[in-house]
């Protein structure tokens, strides 16, 4: 992945807004008006308009609600991904379930924020992003260990199983830690790290996981006789 | 070994039917003075001790005779008719072929300085095959029948007591009528007279040795042998029992020869059968040698029987010259030293001991078999006994101990292994039980999976969107309508903002965690985090790592996350603590009464019980019950801890 560049203060980050639901739109904008190291690159309520944004737009942050009339924010996230590696794209979730936020990072997301605690949390979290690190509760570390051991969890869908090598011995540490409830402060004395470092070992897997996801679908593409 | 014993023995019933060596035959058995000797000299001690002891005539050795063969039969002394001449004892003679039977008569002649006090006792070492004695004319004792069928003697030393009445100063005679069959020897060995108490001791001895034994051990391998043949019906594939046993009751068989009165089949058909069944065991105890080495030389053992079916077919038909017989004895006799040592070395093979016993036995019987071939070349016709047919039994008490062992050895590995295959069979079905159980729960795992996928959807895009956007409306209502709004949610706002987290810790229920309390416990604390920190609350995680626990249904997630959840808005609420820290931990036996428990304990100003607390408590002891488990409290200033306990055992299924 590419270095994270330290922003300078003077260049604000540029947020793109995809959200079908006005009044959440309008409380974000006005959560990044209130924040001077945000600013608001572009606000749209639908696929359609995010992929125009996307194509034409410039921004740091793309903010990603996963349910859209027109289309499936899942896409928008793997486009994103696709075009514009340098940025971050966070899901928008209601509850942080794992369903979701796994289904995010795979497609290429690599943060994620609770809708209800939004105004609260956006622009910590953008932050820690732009700094190289990522959110994670417990549920997905454990359940990234698994996808990383077995593959996927679902019997009924083919097994995504990732070599050993796929994750460091630290990065599986770190996992191991946050899904016994530790957080990244404490992994990050008991490790003798820094919390930044541990916070970029989670980013660093969710990057893996997107790559691997993309590999495990190309794969199964040219299994299929579609490449 | 075996054979070399079959041989020796064989050639002593080789040398019965053959003239030329018949004097050496008989000259062996009469040398059994040598090993008896002891026993008579003995013998007198141990009797009482007679008055005129000393004044008896010592025993004496008449070793010469008048003999007179005549034509026919006769029951009558010969009469000057007959050609007597005298011959030095032991005499051998043979009849007329065309007869079936034909006597010979002996003189013997010695003197008495005086009628003796008591009795005297006559000792015949060698007496083939039956007769009559007589002393100064008067019939003295029948050796046995003497018409058809004659009885076996040739293996039976002969006594006799003379009464006194019957002797008299002076010449004494015995006359001695001995009949015999065509085919074979007659023999008469010296005649020892002396007194009963010396004399019948030692024809008891003899006898003891030469038949009595010999018919105990019979017995014992032909027991040995059936034994065998038992354990090979049960064990076909076990050839070497087979074998073993055949030539064990062959032996018993042999042995007949050397005890029995008569013959078990008309005599000249027995004497046939005694022949060629020392070449037969030859051939049984090859067989068992290879069998017991694992061997099998088709050409070789076809090579075997078929030298002894030819052999015996010419024997049997009268076309096998004797000294013929001696060859095809011979030959079974040469290669046995190689049987020998293969038995040996499979026997060192398989243990130390095992291999010595067979040398010994082995070792034993050639020792054995060299005094026999001693005894036989000093043509000597004492009492000695023979003694290689002592080893054949030994040997056999070896190799059937041996068997035995073995057999007694592969029971026992079979017990043993029928012991591991039990366990192994109930480890099997112990593991199917819980693959079973696996898949049972894969499966309905997978089915829950499917459901929750349905529900979270649901409730992500309806109920738990529709209440985020209501939450957010009425936040900007609350802001709109009170400018100087502190942040603080308004009534409606808190509602709302408890049914999204209720319906958050309902979702959260369903995640998956493996059974890992310690996920559920960090999946609460990572939802708590903003609050805690905003409130400047300090949490220690001083957990343990737990080992999966199956009872961690979403059902009973659900109850530890709104328990726990309870007690961290109580310290939230109303404590004003500064820190709170969770602990885990388990105890008691796995599978029978292990008990996990979390501690939530902070150091806020206790429990007021002047508030209304009730309620949530009731509410956290109704779910600790329905864990299976129950809430301690215990409050104090400064300390105040929540102890939830609940076993670990698995829930059962509704």
């Amino acid at each position: 992945m590419p270095e994270t560049v330290e922003l300078p203060q003077a260049n604000p980050t540029r947020i793109l807004v995809v959200d079908d639901d006005d009044a959440f739109r309008e409380s974000v904008c006005a959560a990044i008006a209130r924040d001077d190291e945000m600013v608001l690159a572009a606000q749209v309520g639908s696929a359609e308009g995010a992929r125009e944004a996307i194509a034409h737009g410039e921004f740091d942050v793309a903010l990603v609600d996963l349910g859209l009339p027109d289309g499936n924010g899942i896409d928008l996230i793997r486009e994103i991904a696709r075009t514009r590696p340098e940025v971050d794209v966070m899901v928008v979730t209601v509850f942080g379930d794992e369903a979701h936020v796994l289904a995010s990072i795979e497609a290429g997301a690599t943060g994620y924020l609770l809708k209800r605690s939004l105004n609260d949390t956006l622009g910590a979290t953008v932050r820690e992003l732009r700094a190289g690190g990522s959110p994670i509760s417990p549920v997905i570390a454990r359940q990234l260990l698994q996808r990383f051991k077995k593959g996927a969890p679902e019997p009924s869908q083919p097994a995504a199983v990732v070599d050993d090598g796929g994750l460091s011995e630290r990065e599986r540490e770190v996992l191991l830690f946050i899904a016994k409830g530790f957080t990244v402060g404490e992994i990050a004395n008991m490790l003798h790290l820094s919390a930044h470092t541990v916070a970029t070992h989670v980013k660093h897997i969710y990057r893996k996981l997107a790559v691997h996801s993309r590999t495990e679908a190309v794969f199964e593409a040219g299994r299929m006789g579609l490449l | 070994m075996t054979l070399r014993l079959a041989g020796s023995t064989g050639t002593l019933h080789a040398l019965r039917t053959n003239a030329r060596a018949w004097g050496r035959v008989v000259a062996l058995l009469l040398a059994g003075w040598l090993l008896a000797g002891p026993v008579a000299r003995a013998a007198p001690a141990s009797a009482p001790a007679a008055a005129g002891q000393a004044s008896r005539p010592a025993s004496r050795t008449i070793s010469q005779a008048e003999f007179c063969q005549r034509d026919g039969i006769g029951d009558t002394l010969p009469d000057a008719h007959c050609h007597w001449e005298t011959v030095a004892l032991a005499k051998l003679w043979k009849g007329p072929e065309d007869a079936l039977v034909s006597d010979a008569w002996y003189r013997l002649h010695f003197r008495l300085d005086a009628v003796p006090e008591r009795s005297l006792a006559m000792y015949i070492v060698a007496f083939n095959r039956t007769g009559r004695l007589f002393v100064n004319g008067q019939l003295l004792r029948e050796i046995g029948p003497m018409t058809e069928p004659l009885p076996m003697n040739w293996n039976r030393s002969q006594y006799a007591v003379m009464p006194a009445a019957l002797l008299h100063a002076g010449d004494n005679e015995i006359e001695i009528q001995q009949r015999a069959y065509w085919w074979e020897q007659g023999w008469l060995a010296p005649v020892r007279l002396g007194s009963e108490e010396e004399l019948r001791p030692i024809w008891q001895n003899r006898t003891f040795w030469q038949n009595d034994l010999v018919r105990l051990l019979g017995a014992c391998t032909g027991a040995i042998g059936i034994f065998m043949l038992g354990v090979w019906l049960g064990r076909r594939s076990h050839a070497m029992y087979f074998w073993f046993g055949c030539a064990s009751l062959l032996w018993t068989a042999i042995s007949l020869d050397y005890y029995a009165l008569f013959s078990p089949l008309p005599a000249h058909i027995w004497d046939q059968f005694i022949e060629s069944a020392q070449v037969l065991r030859g051939v049984l105890m090859f067989m068992f040698v290879l069998r017991y080495c694992g061997r099998r030389l088709p050409v070789v053992e076809a090579v075997s029987w078929l030298y002894f079916l030819v052999g015996s077919v010419a024997m049997f038909g009268d076309f096998l010259p004797n000294n013929a017989i001696d060859i095809w004895y011979l030959l079974v006799l040469l290669v046995s030293p190689y049987f020998f040592f293969l038995l040996v070395r499979q026997g060192l093979r398989h243990s130390l001991v095992e291999g010595s016993l067979l040398a010994v036995a082995a070792l034993t019987q050639i020792a054995l078999s060299g005094y026999d071939l001693w005894l036989y070349s000093a043509h000597s016709w004492t009492d000695r006994v023979y003694l290689a047919h002592f080893s054949g039994p030994l040997y056999l008490f070896v190799v059937g101990t041996i068997l035995i062992r073995r057999f007694v050895e592969s029971l026992n590995a079979y017990e043993k292994l029928a012991g591991v295959l039990e366990q192994r069979v109930s480890d099997k079905a112990a593991e199917l039980e819980r693959n079973y159980e696996q898949l049972v729960e894969a499966r309905r795992n997978e089915a829950l999976a499917l459901e929750r996928t349905r529900i979270m959807s649901e409730m992500h895009d309806g109920i738990g969107s529709q209440l985020t956007l209501a939450l957010s409306l009425v936040r900007r209502m609350d802001r709109e309508a009170d400018p100087a709004h502190n942040g603080e949610d308004g009534r409606v706002a808190t509602v709302l903002r408890e049914s999204i987290e209720d319906l958050q810790l309902i979702i959260d229920s369903l995640e998956p965690v493996e059974n890992d309390l310690l996920t559920v416990l960090g999946t609460l604390r990572y939802r708590l985090q903003d609050r805690l920190g905003k409130g400047g609350i300090e949490l220690q995680w001083n957990v343990v790592d737990l080992p999966p626990l199956p009872m961690l249904t979403p059902h009973s997630v659900l109850s530890i996350l709104r328990i726990v959840q309870e007690a961290f808005a109580n310290c939230l609420k109303h404590s004003g603590a500064s820190r709170i820290a969770v602990t885990t931990g388990l105890q008691g036996e796995p599978g029978i009464d292990e008990k996990a428990h979390i501690g939530i304990v902070d150091n806020g100003h206790g429990v007021d019980r002047t508030r209304g607390v009730g309620r949530g408590l009731e509410n956290m002891r109704r779910r600790a019950a329905a864990l299976g488990g129950q809430l301690r409290i215990t409050s104090q200033p400064g300390r105040t801890e929540v102890l939830l306990e609940f076993p670990t055992l698995r829930e059962r299924a509704a």
